[in-house]
């Protein structure tokens, strides 16, 4: 079974993903910050990753760094945010990630998109 | 009591008599004792009793989101739209029973409603709008924002116009000029949501002055908005209030209406020094090479930061026919007006040639210019 790890500070939003992810028959680990989705990155091996952008403690930038540069992981990302300036846009594929998603979104789209990417 | 009295005047009277107490200060000092014991007392009580009410309330509040949480994932957030048309599930009936009795329950429902639906779209922000709905929660809404004080009106807008309730839009537009700055732009906003055909008619009357904060706010929700209805703003520059013409600039720039250029034309002739030089500035966002011909005209009669403005804009424009006027401002005695001059000439994509020629051809003052604004990293 494919596992994918969830790093979202907003619970609701974290719960929804997890249900919808699993109902789809995925494996899903979830984080509450990105400092818990940090280590969990370290802990495990995941085979996508979605995450928001601003967290506290450690941003979902600061995620994508530690994947792509620090543990030189080609895990896919994807960005969930509600940010979506193009500074922030531009910045995040700079460093590595592989979708991104602004908020308000499809539910639907977002498994099309988990879907592309975990192939 | 009896006793207590006795006591009172016993003491009160070997106290005047011990200390020789004048009777009247006496009585006036005890009064006050009296009114400050129980002017703490009450403010201990009303302290105690809003920790107690904030404290159930914040219980109570938890109770309803968790539900409501539950009720979402469960029920809502995957489900097709028929789920909530023919038959409503009886989980959501059942919450409906048991929160939304109360004013408070309602409150927070509608207040975490509004929180879904901003980060969804398609089926899951339909079925959300649905729950709003069909409890008639939008009826609570519209109480709200009839006999609410101006933060709970703002707020009664703010749901509305998130749910489209389309027909409240008579009751929101009362707000539009209200002496509240926040509930005025949150009327403002809700308007632009609310009104399908003619969002943008509330600047008609718009009487107060529009702040930059207040313009960038509306300029927000303006770009957020998928299906909104542009008109042409040009028919703002004419109003009587001169933020309502800033922000028109702005919008019709922003959406590159190049209609609008003949109208930004009027505006070399307003009153405001701020709007003659926005309508400048407009001309090169907008590239509006037909404009060329009225901007030199009105530069003869302009001041100098609007020379430097108009021949900023030329540069902008880039049109042919400017580049033998911008050549000859580059040699202006005025420094400013001659650098300006320089800067528009090396927009044009034959600009830097064009400057070094003109610097070969010039004395020693000129050729400086032509340096500076040759010079990147300046």
């Amino acid at each position: 079974m494919q596992k994918i790890l969830i790093i979202e500070d907003e619970e609701l939003m974290l719960k929804s993903l997890e249900f919808k992810l699993k109902k789809e028959g995925y494996e899903v680990v979830i984080a509450s910050d990105g400092r818990d989705g940090s280590a969990k990155i370290k802990e495990q091996q995941f085979d996508l990753i979605i995450t928001d952008i601003m967290m506290p403690f450690v941003s979902g930038l600061e995620v994508i760094s530690l994947v792509r540069t620090e543990m030189k992981l080609t895990t896919p990302i994807i960005i969930l945010s509600a940010v979506g300036l193009e500074d922030v846009v531009l910045e995040a594929f700079k460093l590595g990630a592989d979708d991104f998603i602004t908020k308000p979104f499809m539910l639907g789209e977002l498994s099309i998109r988990v879907k592309k990417l975990i192939k | 009591m009896e006793n207590l009295l006795a006591l009172f005047y016993h003491y009160q009277d070997s106290l005047i008599a011990r200390y020789n107490y004048d009777r009247f200060t006496f009585y006036a000092n005890c009064g006050l004792i009296g009114v400050s014991l129980f002017g703490i007392f009450i403010a201990y009580w009303l302290i105690i009793y809003h920790r107690i009410k904030e404290h159930l309330s914040g219980k109570g509040r938890a109770v309803i989101v968790s539900a409501l949480n539950e009720l979402f994932i469960e029920t809502v957030l995957d489900a097709p739209a028929e789920n909530f048309e023919s038959e409503i599930p009886a989980s959501i009936i059942a919450f409906r029973k048991k929160h939304l009795g109360s004013k408070f329950g309602r409150e927070i429902v509608i207040s975490e409603l509004m929180q879904l639906h901003k980060n969804f779209t398609g089926t899951t922000a339909e079925n959300i709008r649905k729950l709003y709905f069909q409890p008639e929660l939008d009826k609570a809404s519209i109480k709200k924002l009839k006999w609410g004080t101006w933060s709970r009106k703002a707020m009664a807008i703010r749901e509305l116009s998130r749910f489209g309730v389309a027909d409240t839009i008579e009751m929101v537009a009362r707000y539009v000029n209200n002496r509240n700055e926040i509930l005025r732009l949150e009327a403002q906003v809700g308007y632009l949501k609310l009104h399908n055909e003619h969002p943008f008619d509330f600047l008609e009357n718009l009487q107060g002055p529009m702040s930059e904060w207040h313009q960038l706010n509306l300029f927000n929700t303006v770009t957020q908005l998928d299906r909104l209805k542009i008109p042409s703003f040009s028919k703002w520059f004419a109003s009587f209030n001169d933020s309502v013409v800033l922000f028109a600039i702005k919008m019709a720039t922003h959406f590159n209406q190049l209609d609008a250029a003949d109208s930004l034309i009027t505006l070399f002739d307003h009153r405001s020094l701020e709007i003659k030089a926005e309508s400048i500035k407009a001309f090169g966002v907008l590239q509006a090479s037909q404009s060329v011909r009225d901007l030199l005209v009105f530069y003869e009669e302009a001041n100098g930061s609007e020379k430097q403005l108009i021949l900023a804009t030329l540069g902008k424009i880039s049109a042919d026919e400017a580049i033998e006027f911008i050549s000859k401002e580059v040699r202006n005695k005025d420094y400013d007006i001659a650098l300006a001059a320089a800067r528009a000439l090396k927009e044009y994509y034959t600009g830097r040639t064009l400057l070094i020629q003109i610097k070969e051809q010039s004395n020693e003052r000129v050729g400086a210019i032509i340096a500076h604004a040759l010079d990147d990293r300046i």
